[in-house]
């Protein structure tokens, strides 16, 4: 079959349309045109198309592979134009198309023709072809040319390097030079040998080769064999050829092995698994790569995932003993929130660890205290029925641990058992007498309990370890007034004096406690005063002495007197001094009104308003009503009564609102209800709209009564309540709505509103308290009957309904 | 799956004395100053490993399933480093002239 020659239509002869044509990419057309208009005249425009035409023509061709082609029009370009334009280039197609004679004497006369960089660049690449392999092309080269004299060195570094002997290598790569056509290849030579002992300067030498070299895919290769061995490097591996990946392999010294389980993991990560049993596959199928000890390891931390494959470590390993199946079946089923089952689990280990219980008796409590710590996170049920059983059982096997004695100690208060908190206080503080912590609690329970005696020995004995410690310093001064108090009371007043001067030794610094304390005494010695069995703590109207008593009384009891004074001055003068006062004479049972003319002298001028308290005196004041409600002193609202006053006259004081808030729960907390009202109207001044203040303010009208209350008031605690709500202020929201409870328990119908801030906290504990029981209610099988009744209990008292759903 | 013993280096059942003695000598080689996280990392097997009752606690409580990633890690870890065979080398040298 003869091949159709292609014809063109005839082009308008115009230079236009030859620039057309050359910009669309009809080279060809172009040149036809070109060539004619040449033939009408020769014009320097016309030559300079055809010559542009016939060389974008050749480039074009080169690019399809075409080099005869390209060579034929570049040479017919070259007689027209008479220059050597992409000289570079011809060179180069003349090798591709095989004329290599012609090629090497094209490259003899480069260096006339072709700035350095650019032969250098061809150069460099006729080095490439000689690594592929053209010896026809290298017969061609004169045997003293640097490619062929440098490809041969290069050969010999090659071999050097593949019998891994650097020196050798190292030494042959030093004998090419910096401007050798394999200078590329040369940088990525070096750093293949410096991998091992220098990465830095591997990675330097690899950057050194430009991006649009030969070399520069193979030089991304060699980075990835100085990348870090993470999850990248294996994504990155997984996009590689065979050849690459085993060209990285080889470098790193990976195995086969080592390569299939890099295989399985890329699979796993593929598939995006990353649960417990593939992990545990991968592990013991690649357990020569991974290390046997560390594999074995592994998946026992592994089993409680997944103790399906208990079978498969054992198989792989040694069968696991009894103890170790159970404690793995436990782990998982604590994992799923099945307690009971677990449970069970654990009590199997114990009696199997009990058969050596010397050897395992840290184990068995451990256990017992890990049950202790689960169970605590799901629920009251499990902490009241397990919580003190465990702990208390733990310490039959590990009777010293610290934590557990204070775990229990702690779960007896919480859970309001005073009797075993106190008992096992005493355990615990004759079992680690020396334990601050322990000594700690001894310390607070006594004074709780009003045991002074055993307060201050604990004080005493943990000031030893802990000089500083201000809680024992405190229960070690107070024991030793309250001690003074019981002696005064019978009259032994020399002992008395005793007492106090001990008490002394433990203020940090003089509160002027001790000395009104010791006024008093002196005062009861004296006879001029003496305790009232029951006194009432009633508020006369209290008036400075007349100077002219205070002389006749000043002049009889002198030094008491400027004793009394001093302690007074001493705990903070007019508020808190005073304040101090009230509180030790009733402690005493001492009449505060036949006292306070003693110590009021113009200075203190507790009457006078004029003088502005103190931010000092209203922070300090806040502490000592939290310090004696603390320590459940009764008469906290008969001394607040006394200098009532002076705490009104904190709201002409910048107190900040949230000292305020405070000042108003200590009044709400011992019932003063007039200065809480007038705290929380001024206060309201300022912070307008509060909902605590308008809580307070309402509260205090009404007595903290909520039958008081008006339509009014009660609309306005309506919206108090829900913009406390707004403001995310749950605790005065709450507040609010327990007060108003009170107005309708079992009389009115239910207020709504209230109702559902309400429920919604007991909704909140209800939900608790379920979600712990589910797991239990679904493994009903594994619970004893009792425990099901307890269960059922909870839920009733829950309101929550109670069907039959025992699976079929 | 890196133990705290693994990272302390000390025996599987070592006493507390080797373990303090251990994890004093790490973080005299790991300073907080210069190598934080790395300390923190020692810190934290030394608090969960200090005493006799911690390390059974370990031992009898702690389940873990290893993240993937430490396993690639692992499991990527050079050996001796190696010289490729000519046959690998030139294939892939030839490969990467194909590129592009």
């Amino acid at each position: 079959m003869t091949k159709k020659k292609k014809t063109f239509p005839n082009q308008p002869l115009s230079s236009q349309k030859a620039n057309e044509l050359l910009t669309k990419g009809k080279y060809k057309e172009a040149t036809d045109i070109y060539k004619k208009l040449l033939k009408i005249e020769q014009r320097e425009e016309w030559q300079a198309g055809l010559a542009k035409a016939y060389l974008l023509r050749a480039k074009n061709l080169a690019t399809k592979g075409m080099y005869k082609e390209a060579v034929v029009l570049w040479e017919n370009r070259a007689i027209t134009c008479n220059d050597k334009e992409s000289f570079d280039q011809y060179i180069y197609w003349l090798v591709e198309a095989g004329y290599y004679s012609r090629a090497v004497s094209a490259l003899m006369e480069a260096d006339t023709y072709l700035p350095a960089e650019t032969l250098q660049q061809l150069l460099t690449k006729f080095g490439v072809l000689l690594f592929k392999g053209n010896s026809e092309f290298m017969v061609a080269l004169p045997k003293d040319s640097s490619l062929v004299k440098h490809y041969t060195i290069i050969q010999q570094a090659l071999t050097a390097y593949y019998q891994n002997n650097k020196k050798l290598c190292e030494e042959h790569i030093s004998q090419i030079p910096f401007r050798s056509p394999y200078r590329d290849f040369c940088f990525l030579f070096k750093a293949l040998l410096s991998i091992d002992s220098n990465q830095n300067l591997a990675n330097e030498l690899l950057t050194k080769i430009p991006l649009d070299s030969p070399y520069g895919n193979f030089a991304n290769l060699i980075k990835l064999a100085i990348e870090p061995h993470d999850i990248k490097l294996l994504s990155k591996l997984t996009n590689l050829s065979l050849t690459e990946q085993q060209f990285i392999a080889q470098i790193k010294g990976w195995n086969k092995q080592q390569f299939k389980a890099i295989i399985a993991l890329q699979t796993a990560i593929n598939k995006k698994v990353n649960n417990s049993d593939t992990v545990l596959e991968i592990l013991i199928n690649n357990r020569k790569i991974f290390g046997e000890q560390y594999v074995k390891q592994t998946c026992l931390a592994i089993l409680p995932n997944c103790p399906n494959r208990i079978k498969l470590y054992e198989k792989t390993f040694t069968p696991l003993s009894e103890f170790e199946k159970n404690r793995i079946l436990a782990l998982n089923y604590e994992q799923q929130n099945r307690l009971l089952i677990a449970k069970k689990h654990w009590q199997i280990c114990i009696e199997i660890l009990t058969k050596n219980r010397h050897q395992n008796s840290l184990k068995i409590a451990l256990i017992l205290r890990h049950q202790v710590t689960i169970l605590k996170q799901h629920g009251e049920f499990f902490d009241k029925k397990y919580v003190p059983e465990f702990l208390i059982e733990s310490l039959n096997f590990d009777p010293d641990d610290k934590e557990c004695f204070l775990d229990l100690i702690l779960w007896y208060k919480k859970n309001n058992q005073l009797k075993d908190y106190y008992k096992w206080i005493e355990i615990a503080v004759t079992k680690l007498p020396q334990d601050n912590d322990i000594l700690f609690m001894a310390m607070e329970a006594a004074t709780d309990r009003k045991s002074f005696k055993k307060a201050l020995k604990y004080a005493i004995t943990l000031l030893k370890t802990d000089p500083i410690n201000v809680k024992a310093l405190n229960i070690a001064s107070s024991s030793h007034i309250a001690h003074a108090h019981k002696l005064i009371k019978n009259a032994r007043y020399p002992l008395a004096h005793k007492e106090l001067q001990e008490a002394a030794k433990f203020e940090k610094a003089a509160t002027g406690i001790i000395q009104i304390n010791q006024g008093l005494l002196e005062l009861q010695e004296q006879e001029f005063i003496k305790p009232i069995p029951s006194i009432k703590q009633e508020v006369k109207p209290l008036k400075p002495i007349s100077s002219k008593e205070l002389q006749i009384v000043t002049k009889q009891y002198p030094q008491t007197i400027k004793l009394l004074q001093a302690g007074v001055k001493l705990a903070g003068g007019r508020i808190l001094g005073i304040f101090q006062l009230i509180i030790i004479t009733q402690k005493q049972s001492i009449d505060f009104n036949k006292i306070y003319p003693l110590v009021t002298e113009t200075k203190f001028k507790l009457f006078a308003t004029k003088n502005l308290p103190t931010k000092y005196e209203a922070l300090e004041l806040i502490n000592l009503i939290n310090h004696y409600s603390e320590e459940e002193v009764n008469f906290l609202y008969y001394a607040v009564e006394i200098i009532k006053s002076n705490i009104i006259n904190f709201i002409k004081i910048e107190l900040s609102k949230n000292d305020m808030l405070n000042l108003c729960k200590c009044m709400k907390k011992i019932g003063h209800h007039e200065i809480l009202e007038k705290l929380a109207t001024n206060s309201l001044k300022r912070w307008k709209q509060q909902p605590t203040f308008i809580f307070y303010q309402i509260y205090g009208i009404a007595k903290g009564t909520a039958w008081y209350l008006s339509e009014q008031q009660l609309n306005k605690l309506e919206k108090a309540a829900d913009n406390a709500k707004k403001q995310s202020d749950e605790y005065t929201a709450i507040m609010i709505a327990k007060f108003v409870e009170q107005m309708y328990e079992g009389i009115f119908p239910k207020n709504t509103f209230f109702d559902s801030l309400l429920d919604e906290e007991k909704l909140e504990v209800a939900l608790e308290k379920i979600e712990a029981n589910m797991d239990e209610i679904e493994q009903k099988d594994d619970i004893e009957p009792q425990e099901m009744q307890e269960i059922i209990k909870q839920f009733k008292e829950l309101s929550m309904p109670i069907t039959s759903g025992r699976k079929k | 799956m890196i133990t705290p013993f693994d990272i302390l280096e000390v025996a599987e059942k070592p006493t507390d004395e080797e373990v303090k003695k251990a994890y004093l000598q790490k973080i005299c080689q790991y300073p907080p100053e210069y190598n934080p996280e790395q300390f923190q990392i020692i810190r934290k097997a030394f608090e969960t490993i200090k005493t006799q009752s911690q390390r059974v606690k370990y031992q009898l409580f702690h389940s873990e399933v290893p993240d993937i990633n430490t396993l690639v890690e692992r499991v990527l870890q050079a050996n001796n480093q190696y010289v490729p065979t000519e046959k690998v080398f030139t294939k892939a040298l030839l490969e990467s002239f194909q590129k592009d």
